[in-house]
């Protein structure tokens, strides 16, 4: 994928077309389109999965103690990131900013793959995540029906852990519940 | 892929044809049709730049050498016979253009690096000589 334009600044991402997301990315803007419907369906189906995490702490009856949001736009320095879902631990950020952006790095983000964004998500911004210390990243590969887990040890990734095909997974920073990877796939 | 749910023995390899690539992991025995072309072409490239610069006697003058490198060789680790590498592990996407690169780090993988697309890149471990990775990729118009 090969960044819109060059030497950009934040003013090409206001105005970069409401049908793309834009990035800006140590200088170069990059427009992605709007997800596809795999991809669409595993965010969505993620995002409802984490619900029980999505609330105040110290409900007897749900792990909670975060805020999932879809798609929000975080601010490093100049650089402007999109991820497809991304999570606040709430003791770290106790109310969420009447904003369009947020300038506080997740705990935890999740990029979808897609042929046109898995090289972008890989080489550029998995190290700008690790420079911000997000603690967990999780990148899910429609296609190839396989969830990574990385976890910042550093400033550098491991592999927490990696899952594939039709099964339930606990991973990592929400090993608290078990997930069905087989609704990310749209199999139920 | 064929994933069978019961724990197969080297036995069970063994009758997998010559035409396929068979692995067991975890007790599953996983057959792979044999590569397709940007695939094979990543590979025996890849394989020419280094064997050619580091499958050498150490101080030979022609390259950096002190390595073996096999394609494709059959490893045994207890019960998995699998057929890459430890230490590092490179996976290449050739049709992505994408090479990651892993290091263990105690018992986990760590991501050393990244690269993609076609400019010469230095590569751990084999980070002694610039790759030209431009080579690797099949063009596909």
């Amino acid at each position: 994928m090969k960044p819109a334009r060059r030497h950009a600044t934040y003013d090409d991402v206001r105005d970069a077309s409401d049908l793309v997301v834009a990035e800006l990315i140590e200088g170069d803007l990059y427009t992605s389109p709007r997800p596809a419907m795999p991809h669409a369906r595993a965010a969505s189906a993620l995002g409802q999965d984490l619900r029980s995490f999505d609330g105040p702490p110290g409900d007897p009856d749900t792990p909670g103690g975060w805020w999932i949001i879809f798609e929000p736009e975080l601010h490093f320095g100049a650089d402007v990131l999109v991820p497809d879902l991304a999570g606040w631990r709430r003791e770290r950020l106790p109310s969420l900013p009447d904003a369009p952006a947020v300038t506080l790095p997740p705990d935890w983000a999740c990029e979808i793959l897609s042929a046109t964004t898995a090289t972008l998500d890989r080489t550029r911004k998995m190290p700008i995540y690790a420079r911000n210390g997000v603690a967990h990243l999780w990148l899910i590969d429609p296609t190839a029906r396989t969830l990574e887990v990385y976890r910042l040890d550093g400033e550098r990734w491991i592999v927490a852990s990696s899952h594939g095909g039709s099964t339930n997974v606990r991973a990592e920073p929400f090993a608290a519940i078990e997930i069905d990877m087989r609704r990310w796939w749209g199999e139920r | 892929m064929a994933n069978p749910r019961r724990r197969v023995t080297y036995e069970d390899l063994l009758k997998v044809s010559d035409t396929k690539v068979a692995e067991i992991i975890d007790g599953e025995l996983i057959v792979s049709p044999r590569p397709a072309f940007p695939h094979a072409h990543a590979g025996s490239v890849m394989s020419a730049d280094l064997i050619n610069a580091f499958h050498r006697p150490p101080g030979d003058p022609k390259g950096p050498g002190g390595w073996w490198l096999l394609n494709e060789p059959e490893l045994h680790f207890g019960a998995d016979v699998v057929v890459p590498v430890v230490g590092y592990l490179w996976i290449v996407d050739p049709l992505l253009r994408l090479i990651e690169v892993y290091r263990l780090d105690g018992n986990h993988w760590l991501v050393a690096n990244t690269f993609s697309g076609t400019e010469p890149a230095r590569i751990e471990p084999f980070d002694a000589i610039e790759l030209d990775i431009a080579r690797w990729w099949l063009d596909i118009a």
